[in-house]
């Protein structure tokens, strides 16, 4: 019989279990408020959030550039405005950034104390080892528990992910609109409109960072988890395992650069196309402007101007 | 007094330095040979045909002792000018350098890597990599996405070029550029230039220095979008570090030997410093590529499949000692040869650029006796021609854009004359001349604009009549061309004490006296003061 591997999601129940948590969200919030709660989330379930105060200070970036944007465009620029509008979404930020980088900092030096030594590989294998251990486990046959509880870590991964993909997305689309929104870019304001693209664009990217910072992190800890449940499993079990995957095939691109006769083409061909690209450059004038720019002070490009 | 030269002996013994600093010294040298630009002359920066080509490294052009272009601000520049012609040039050196070294340059020759290097000897507690370090390291592509490509290419719709990294965020440029300039008091213009963006350029810089101290290549591994560009190309490289896959047992040793955020030997964030390969247990790790770098034991192997194949009875290809010996031998002569080739085209550098260069290319200020300016009264005859505040502006004839004939600033007196010194290839120029266009309108009777164009460059003196009548047609403004000086600078421009730096602006008063001068970009309400000033005196 083939082994069941799907993890046992039911589209009907997890609507049911949504609309339950939606019922018992005003219980959960008042049991927040006490303090032995607050002590579990800042030490415990700080990745929990860093998340909620990522998707709070985009929300709040977003309604204070929308107001900024309504109350007369940016022009003309001034430090006084920019800051009556975006200080409060930048002072949330710094804190949402200060918990990222406590998060992680708590969880490298746990890390380091499991491992015995800090070995930078670790993620990346540990994501390989689990995903293989994953892959040989029958998870059909183990028990309920075991079922339940890596399904609860994998959901866990995947709302941090989900929460990663739409900050990225909005803060994408975000710097998108700003970036071509022509009518604000003008000859006379090059400075005001830089600074504010350069504003937008940087805050969404810093956000975006965070996301995926607090993903890798999730990652890392349920990844960790995983493995641990799965040997344990494996050690009560030894059926559980299943025979061994093919061993994974490498990329196409990879395979073309590693066979020394490919590669040779390869450099060969992106040299003689870079050879070509000079030529053309210096036909068309290309070397000419690099010399032109080159012979005058850039003063803006070293602060002077 | 012997155990002061033994202290002395075994100090320079325990801190030798390595190849690859010897390199990146020799590299950083190299690119900034023009060493009489930071303390001497007439202030500015080199101009030469050198300038055609750019280092590998990152290295501000307008930094005094560069003598070539920086890749990054020419890409952006050739970004910025795609308006009107592609790209081609750079685009071709960046791959040129990335198929060739790839990340190396980053670890061998870039001067500010060198510079982190050295800051991060300093004896302090050291930020480890971690796994915040990891995804930091991926800021430096957004840069590169945003910064060198998305900006500069936005600007192009609005014709103007803007180097948006160089003018936001590198640290190079004020180091080497701002810094190196202001060290040099034949620059001293330029302080009265320093506003806002180099406060934010400075503090940026401070940071970075500070950063650099206790994590290791702080700018290279989060913020250099080079250095992104470079490793992507870092496996195809042809030069640089590769892994043997095979010999490789998976111990991890190189990667936390490693001070970069790297998951494999030879990845995207490799430098290729080479560090590694002591730590490796099976020698898998090598240099790729070339005999420069050949192991001793490739070498080895080398000499006795030759041997075997003469078949002589002399040496067998059992004589491990005999091919040892030839292996070093070989080793030291190529090591002396490269050593006395290298230090010889140093040396040939510095010579030129510092000792030829400045005698075959006089800086010679033009003679203001020459200026000719008849018709004047006595009182204002004995001022003197000049380019400071308080001299008489030199006079001369220049070229009107439209063609309609030519203009003399003898021709203005008695209106006060603002001169503005532009070219269609400064962003800052153009971003300044709706300022100029408003003063001219404003003051219509009373005050003279006349911007004058660069004429050294003769592709964007011919961009000029086309821009001029797309942006300024029906301007009160005069337009004007320079004289072309050499291949480098103009003759007016320089006459009134130009040193490179684009725009230059200075006011007259209404017998032609210099009331003001900036060699820098002005805001309208510093214009007008200058103006208003200029009327009331």
């Amino acid at each position: 019989m083939k082994p069941n591997k799907s993890l046992g999601f039911d589209f009907s129940a997890k609507i049911k279990s949504l609309s339950d948590k939606t019922k018992a969200l005003p219980k959960k919030l008042k049991n927040l408020l006490k303090k032995e709660n607050f002590k579990t989330l800042f030490t415990e379930k700080l990745d929990v959030l860093v998340s909620a105060l990522i998707i709070a200070t985009g929300i709040c970036f977003i309604v204070c550039d929308y107001i900024l944007f309504k109350s007369g465009g940016v022009r003309p620029y001034s430090a006084e405005r920019v800051g009556k509008f975006l200080i409060f979404p930048m002072i949330m930020l710094g804190i949402t950034a200060v918990f990222a980088f406590i998060d992680g900092l708590r969880k490298n030096r746990r890390t380091l104390c499991e491992r015995g030594g800090y070995n930078e590989m670790a993620n990346d294998r540990l994501g390989r080892i689990t995903k293989k251990l994953l892959a040989d486990f029958d998870l059909g046959s183990a028990s309920e528990e075991v079922k339940s509880e890596l399904s609860a870590l994998r959901k866990k991964r995947v709302n941090t992910l989900t929460v990663a993909i739409s900050t990225t997305s909005t803060a994408f689309v975000f710097s998108v609109i700003t970036l071509i929104n022509t009518d604000k870019f003008t000859v006379e304001h090059v400075n005001a409109d830089i600074a504010r693209a350069a504003c937008v664009i940087i805050f969404a990217s810093v956000l975006s960072f965070i996301a995926w910072c607090v993903y890798s992190s999730q990652c890392f800890n349920t990844r960790n988890e995983e493995r641990r449940i799965i040997r344990e499993a494996l050690r009560e079990n030894p059926d559980l395992r299943l025979p061994k995957a093919e061993k994974e095939q490498k990329g196409r691109l990879s395979r073309i650069i590693e066979s020394e006769k490919a590669g040779f083409i390869l450099k060969a061909l992106l040299l003689a196309v870079s050879l070509v690209l000079i030529v053309l450059g210096i036909m068309n004038g290309g070397m000419a402007d690099v010399l032109s720019k080159a012979v005058a002070i850039c003063m803006e490009c070293i602060g002077i101007g | 007094m012997k155990n002061i030269f033994t202290k002395i002996k075994n100090f320079s013994v325990r801190h030798a330095p390595t190849k690859r600093r010897l390199i990146q010294v020799y590299s950083a040298l190299l690119f900034n040979a023009n060493l009489k630009g930071y303390i001497s002359g007439s202030g500015g920066i080199f101009k030469g045909d050198t300038k055609n080509f750019c280092t590998p490294g990152l290295n501000c052009y307008s930094c005094p002792g560069a003598i070539t272009s920086c890749p990054l601000g020419a890409l952006q520049n050739a970004f910025a000018s795609s308006g009107k012609s592609a790209p081609y040039y750079m685009l071709g050196i960046i791959l040129l350098y990335c198929v060739m070294f790839g990340r190396w340059i980053c670890g061998w020759l870039c001067p500010f890597g060198l510079v982190q290097d050295l800051l991060h000897k300093i004896r302090t507690p050291k930020v480890k990599k971690s796994r915040i370090t990891k995804v930091l390291s991926v800021f430096k592509y957004i840069l590169l996405v945003v910064f060198v490509v998305i900006l500069p290419l936005i600007y192009v719709l609005r014709d103007i070029p803007l180097p948006a990294f160089c003018k936001y965020i590198c640290p190079e440029g004020t180091f080497g550029g701002a810094l190196g300039l202001l060290i040099n008091p034949a620059n001293d213009g330029f302080f009265s230039g320093l506003g806002p963006l180099f406060t934010w350029k400075f503090i940026l810089m401070i940071s970075f220095i500070v950063a650099a101290v206790f994590i290791y290549r702080v700018f290279c591994r989060f913020f250099c979008p080079l250095g992104a560009i470079y490793g992507l190309f870092n496996k195809i490289a042809i030069f640089g570090i590769k892994l043997e896959k095979k010999a490789c047992v998976d111990c991890g040793k190189c990667v936390t030997a490693c001070k970069l955020d790297i998951r494999e030997v030879g990845d995207r964030e490799c430098i290729q410093c080479g560090d590694c390969i002591a730590v490796c247990p099976t020698q898998a790790i090598t240099w790729k590529g070339s005999k420069i770098f050949l192991p001793k034991n490739d070498f080895e192997k080398d000499t006795s499949s030759v041997c075997s194949e003469d078949a002589t009875n002399v040496i067998t290809v059992n004589n491990n000692a005999v091919a040892e010996n030839a292996a070093e031998r070989f080793k030291k002569r190529s090591r002396i040869t490269a050593s006395v080739i290298l230090a010889s085209v140093l040396l040939a550098a510095l010579v030129y650029f510092n000792i030829v260069d400045p005698l075959i290319n006089k800086d010679e200020r033009p003679d203001y006796s020459d200026f000719d300016d008849e018709g004047v009264d006595e009182e204002l005859a004995k001022i003197p021609f000049g380019e400071e505040v308080g001299d008489r502006c030199p006079i001369m004839t220049l070229d009107l854009v439209d063609g309609s004939g030519s203009i003399s600033i003898s021709s203005l007196r008695g209106k006060v004359v603002v001169i503005n010194f532009w070219g269609t290839w400064c962003g800052p120029c153009k971003a300044e001349l709706p300022y100029f266009n408003r003063i001219a309108s404003e003051y219509e009777g009373e005050v003279v604009v006349l911007t004058i164009h660069t004429a050294y460059n003769k592709t964007s003196k011919a961009e000029a009549p086309g821009y001029i009548s797309e942006h300024f047609d029906g301007s009160k403004m005069l337009f004007a061309y320079d004289i072309p000086y050499d291949d480098y600078s103009d003759e007016y421009y320089t006459a009134l004490g130009g040193l490179g730096g684009y725009p230059m602006t200075l006011v007259l008063d209404d017998r032609g006296v210099i009331s003001f001068t900036k060699q820098n970009s002005m805001h309208y309400e510093e214009l007008k003061d200058a103006v208003e000033n200029a009327l009331n005196k």
